[in-house]
């Protein structure tokens, strides 16, 4: 079939029965076209098929599981002090040792990766949140709502925040609620910050000039065309910000504002660990693996995440 | 400015004359023992030290002593609130007279003298004393002092610590304005007469433990009242040493005073130099590398692994908790007026493991009198009259006994239905694990789970205290010269009651114990006053504080105690 | 331009006054008084020292003389150190922190741009994932860990360097590096997350396409890219960054600015903390001036100037 048209120029005749008529179906494997698969449902297919990704996400669903149900099935308190035992190396009985008060590590490690990973992800996500719209705002809209914007995170920027942290935790208590909101509160202007920077080097693209003549209202433009280009960046940024804000708690509880005791966080068991670590290092060294690990997996998910979320890279 | 006990209560024929205490002796039963075996607290005795600089100079000995101290805030002496400051105006200072150990010498007094109905002291001041400048120290210069304390519109903190003195307090709070009815007088140049308000035959000791510094009125005009202290140029030096160099929140140089008087005996290493260091373990390591020669305030889990290098005092404070019975609530506050409660919390925790677990140097303790105190028959008050206390090691059967009957009065069936209490505290990694360990036992044994640790920072930690804004509070309260002093403190409207407790049996046995003269009697009284101070539970102590450096081997004569604030290397040696 | 440029300094200045102001404000709504952190007194002599420093005065009087002695440029005087002028406190603690956030800086910044460029470069290679391990893991360990690492292994059990304090070179080291691995690791994982983005660009298919050898691609096209988006918080790093650690300054007892700054909010020490904030806001609203006016002219396409 395809030897015909040449064979045509060299001036062999051509009948009609020489030709055939493909059926329809084959016609469409020509296409340059792909079945329309919609941005969010590419994105979650290329997850899938991502090993790393699979790997981290497990890791991330194990220690989350490891959370809810160890506390449950150990049989010490992780607030119950033994001052007979105190300072034990890891043993049979208390799997990663105990405190210096005698508290069962192992019970503490699990109830703080509670509170760690609850923190971690809030205080993560949160600020993100508030940046990427305040700061797609201020980037897209400019002028005065960009002014203001902008004044607000100067100021915002240099109050302690010290102050107005210890101000929530009077006025919430000290729960994961209160941090997660000052780490928000301390957090947003950041990532507003440098959306607002994307936003600025986007919104003269070509691509948003084209869908602007075409008649999309503003709001169309940064959630269709913006964000997804930023969105990968953003996710990074959350992934990277989930250590932060587990340390923020952590940094917090050493001046003396984090999660109230007997209640404990792994950011609180490394800071306690920290102090002791020439005498008992295991006291740092097993909550610090527990961070570095979930640390890691969050990353690398995010990574992937990163990879899927680009527009760039869809294949 | 820190307050310090007095070893010795004083016998009845010191109320004659106290002159003549210019020699130094030692008498060898030193408080400052530590719990391991230490340095040479104890070596330095009289004979040895009177020929210490002809001897060390064939050893080796170092003229330079390396410590990482507990920084200070200002070189003022008037505006000095913290007993850190006061370790350092030891040495840099001169005092009338000084304490070394439990023995006072005389410093810039040769020697002084008391009235028959101990109301006024004369000192009679040594020849020659010279301020750092060169110039002549003279007893206008103490009287000075006292005026910058005393006065009002110089706003120091310390005043209050001078108001046995005649219209010392009138004169703080503006009711007597003319300065020569206060009781201080320069008679001459070398003669300070000291009047009281009321008798009273320990002044010499509180001199010694609080300081009375002079100033210079010239100097201070010259640098400006509120400046005074701010720098090293802004300080003018009158005792062993001259600071040289100090960066605040960092480091301190001192350099070997040679116009002090006693320059040639006493004070042999010729260059201190401190360091501030907040981290714990940053602390140990300069220690173990050699960086430093001694630190103070060892972190409480380095005991063991210093244990060869230990010098610890104790006394000096109790850790109290403090029952507010006006409570954060009106159910709170009627929980905390119970007296049954609070035994139950007093007798519901284990002293002696908690302290073992939290901080082993501390000396648990159920009771007011610090184990310092010496009773009137020569031996240990608090061994002279016992009190019937909270046992240290904790009774639970007692303290379920006082809830249960507490219950009971109040009309609660279960422990689940008392009303939430706030029991307040701030970052201190020790004060936090120490009240951890007693909210979970006060659970463990008495099943109480309404108890919070609500953890503010510490300005506003302290600020619910001055404003009742807490049910439980735990925080030192320093002792004085006198076991007396604290009751007296403790006493309905007194200066360390705030409002929370009150007993008019405790209010008059302590008024009588103050003007007693009689020493048995006296301590009979304040031993009653105890009784009930512990009976009623209002103000519970935990332990004695305490104070532990560790010092190299190859220093001699580290000494530091708990009756008087002060470095007190008087004769310490680095043989290095 | 020159209008741009005054109309952004009357702003600051309002800035500066609204810093002041909310901090002003927020610090005296904090239950607590300033003194008593060091020793309990007797609520007679708490009310003295009160009134000696004008605290027990209506909150707008004392809002007023504040304002009063801002605008000559006095921040008064410490109310925990005793004597001490907060001027004096930062002319004395500022360049001890500067100078270890500029050697910190100039350490992270090359290095953590060019680690990001090289792990973007060969992405997916065994050097890749060991530099993306080594940014995870410096970002994830907390300064108090790694400063105390640090200090074991280098001051402790080596002795190549001395365990703390401020003196000479050598004392600068261990905070420097402590301060740099963290901020390495940071730029080395932004910078490789920008790269990537900057690669599959068209202006980099057209310059390879006209020939350009890689390097020339890196340098020309590639970095000058990549590297716009870090500039806006370019501004809060450095002024962090001069601001000081608390932490470094802590464990390996530098004297610097940071641990003013969380010990005087912690102690309520009012004159001190607004002091340093204000000091702090001139600072970062100064440096936020600049980078917006160079970020214009480093991107022609981006307009702050309409």
């Amino acid at each position: 079939m395809t030897n015909s048209g040449i064979s045509g120029v060299s001036g062999v005749e051509l009948k009609q029965e020489d030709f055939v008529r493909l059926p329809k179906e084959r016609n469409l494997s020509d296409a340059i076209v792909r079945p329309s698969v919609s941005y969010w449902s590419d994105v979650f297919r290329r997850i899938r098929s991502d090993k790393v990704a699979v790997m981290s996400l497990g890791i991330i669903c194990i220690i989350s599981l490891f959370a809810i149900f160890a506390p449950i099935l150990c049989p010490y308190e992780y607030e119950t002090t033994d001052l007979l035992h105190t300072n034990l190396a890891p043993c049979r009985e208390h799997w990663f040792g105990t405190d210096s008060l005698g508290r069962d590590q192992w019970a503490r490690v699990w109830i703080g990766a509670r509170t760690s990973l609850l923190i971690g992800l809030g205080g993560a996500i949160v600020p993100q949140v508030i940046g990427i719209f305040l700061g797609g705002l201020s980037g897209y809209f400019g002028g005065w709502v960009d002014m203001l914007i902008m004044r607000i995170i100067d100021v915002g920027v240099c109050i302690p925040s010290l102050v107005y942290v210890t101000l929530i935790m009077l006025w919430l208590g000290s729960g994961p609620a209160a941090i997660i909101l000052a780490i928000a509160i301390t957090g947003w202007m950041d990532s507003a910050r440098v959306v607002r920077g994307r936003m600025l080097q986007f919104k003269n693209r070509e691509f948003v000039l084209a869908a602007s003549t075409q008649g999309a209202g503003s709001l169309r433009i940064i959630f269709r065309h913006i964000l997804p280009n930023i969105l990968g960046q953003q996710v990074v940024s959350v992934s990277s910000a989930i250590p932060g804000a587990i340390f923020l708690e952590a940094y917090l509880s050493f001046i003396g504002l984090g999660i109230k005791s007997p209640m404990t966080s792994w950011g609180q068991l490394c800071q306690v660990g920290a102090s002791f670590y020439r005498l008992y290092p295991y006291q740092l060294f097993i909550p610090g693996l527990l961070i570095s690990i979930t640390i890691l997996a969050f990353y690398l998910f995010g990574n992937c995440l990163r990879d899927a979320l680009d527009p760039h890279l869809r294949d | 400015m820190k307050k310090r006990i007095l070893a010795m209560m004083l016998a009845g024929a010191m109320a004659v004359s106290l002159a003549g205490c210019g020699t130094y002796q030692n008498s060898g039963t030193s408080d400052t023992k530590a719990a391991e075996t230490t340095t040479a607290a104890q070596e330095a005795s009289g004979g040895e030290t009177s020929t210490t600089a002809s001897q060390e100079a064939e050893e080796q000995v170092s003229q330079d002593f390396t410590m990482a101290y507990n920084g200070i805030v200002t070189l003022n002496p008037i505006m000095s609130q913290s007993s850190n400051d006061m370790n350092v105006f030891y040495l840099t200072q001169i005092q009338l007279v000084r304490y070394y150990g439990d023995q006072i010498l005389c410093d810039a007094a040769e020697s002084y003298e008391m009235s028959d109905d101990a109301t006024v002291y004369t000192f009679h001041l040594r020849d020659g004393l010279k301020w750092s400048d060169g110039q002549d120290l003279t007893a206008k210069d103490f009287e000075y002092g006292a005026y910058c304390l005393l006065n009002p519109d110089m706003g120091s903190p310390a005043a209050n610590s001078w108001f046995s003195i005649k219209n010392a307090s009138a004169y703080n709070s503006k009711e007597v304005t003319d300065w020569a009815d206060v009781g201080v007088k320069a008679l001459d140049d070398r003669t300070l007469e000291i009047t009281m308000e009321h008798p009273l035959n320990t002044f010499d000791k509180t001199i010694a433990v609080k300081g009375f510094y002079p100033l210079r009125q010239d100097f201070v005009e010259q640098v400006g009242s509120d400046k005074i202290g701010s720098s090293v140029d802004t300080m003018l030096y009158s005792g062993p040493y001259v600071i040289t160099d100090w960066v605040l929140e960092s480091s301190m140089e001192l350099k070997k005073n040679d116009l002090y008087w006693d320059s040639e005996n006493s004070f042999p290493t010729e260059n201190l130099h401190f360091v501030e260091v907040e981290d714990a373990n940053t602390k140990v390591a300069m220690f173990e590398s050699g960086e430093v020669d001694a630190i103070e305030q060892v972190s409480s889990q380095y005991f063991d692994h210093l244990s060869d290098y230990l010098y610890t005092y104790n006394g000096g404070g109790f850790m109290f908790l403090w029952m507010n019975q006006n409570g954060t609530s009106e159910e709170a506050g009627k929980l905390m007026s119970n007296i049954n409660f609070r035994k139950a919390l007093s007798y519901g925790f284990n002293r002696n493991a908690t302290v073992a677990a939290v901080n082993k140097m501390k000396k648990p303790a159920s009771r007011l009198v610090d184990s310092n105190f010496v009773g009137p028959n020569g031996g240990k008050f608090v061994d002279e009259y016992p009190v019937n206390s909270a046992p240290l090691d904790g009774d639970v059967d007692a303290a379920k006994e006082f809830l249960a009957k507490a219950m009971e009065e109040l009309g609660y069936t279960d422990v689940s239905e008392l009303p939430q209490l706030s029991l307040v505290t701030w970052d201190a990694a020790e004060q936090k694990l120490l009240l951890e360990t007693i909210v979970d036992q006060w659970k463990q044994n008495l099943g109480l789970t309404n108890i919070q640790l609500n953890q503010y920072v510490i300005g506003t930690a302290i600020g619910t205290f001055y404003s009742l804004d807490y049910d439980i509070f735990c925080i030192t309260w320093e002792t004085d010269v006198l076991p007396t002093d604290i009751m007296e403190s403790m006493m309905t409207g007194g200066e360390c009651n705030y409002g929370i407790w009150s007993n008019p049996e405790f209010d008059e046995l302590v008024k009588q114990a103050v003007l007693e003269v009689d020493p048995v009697k006296q301590a009979e009284l304040t031993a009653k006053a105890e009784q009930i101070f512990v009976d009623d539970a209002g103000i519970v102590s935990i332990f004695e504080g305490s104070n532990t450096s560790a010092v190299q081997p190859y220093v001699e004569g580290f000494q530091m105690s708990a009756i008087s604030n002060g470095y007190q290397f008087n004769h310490m040696v680095v043989k290095k | 331009m020159r209008q741009y440029i005054l109309k952004r300094l009357v702003i600051s200045v309002i800035t500066i006054w609204l810093i002041a102001t909310c901090s002003f404000f927020l610090l005296h709504a904090l239950p607590g008084n300033p003194f008593a952190t060091q020793k309990m007194m007797s609520p007679e002599m708490l009310n003295k020292m009160m009134s000696y420093y004008g605290l027990d005065r209506p909150l707008m009087e004392q809002y007023i003389t504040f304002m009063k002695n801002l605008l000559h440029g006095d921040f008064g005087y410490s109310l925990k150190y005793v004597g001490k002028s907060v001027n004096g406190v930062i002319a004395q603690t500022f360049p001890v922190s500067a100078q270890l956030g500029l050697q910190s800086y100039l350490l992270s910044f090359p290095v953590g741009i060019c680690l990001g460029i090289v792990a973007a470069r060969k992405r997916g290679r065994a050097i890749d994932y060991s530099l993306v391990a080594f940014s995870v893991l410096g970002v994830s360990v907390p300064v108090f860990i790694l400063a105390s690492l640090l200090q074991y292994v280098f001051a402790i059990r080596l002795k190549w360097l001395p365990v703390a304090q401020w003196k000479s070179f050598a004392y600068t080291i261990l905070p420097t590096l402590t301060l740099a691995i963290g901020s390495i690791a940071g730029k080395t994982r932004t910078m490789r997350t920008l790269m990537l983005e900057v690669i599959t660009e068209d202006y980099v298919k057209t310059a390879k396409a006209k020939g350009l050898s890689g390097l020339q691609i890196v340098w020309n096209h590639q970095i000058r890219n990549a590297i716009i988006p870090m500039i806006p918080s370019l501004g809060m790093e450095i002024v962090s960054i001069l601001m000081g650690s608390f932490v470094v300054e802590q464990i390996y007892a530098v004297p610097g600015i940071g641990a003013y700054f969380v010990s005087s909010v912690q102690s309520l020490d009012y004159t001190m903390t607004l002091g340093l904030t204000v000091f702090f806001g001139v600072f970062v609203i100064t440096a936020n001036f600049i980078i917006d006016l160079i970020y214009g002219l480093i991107d022609p396409r981006i307009r702050v100037v309409k």
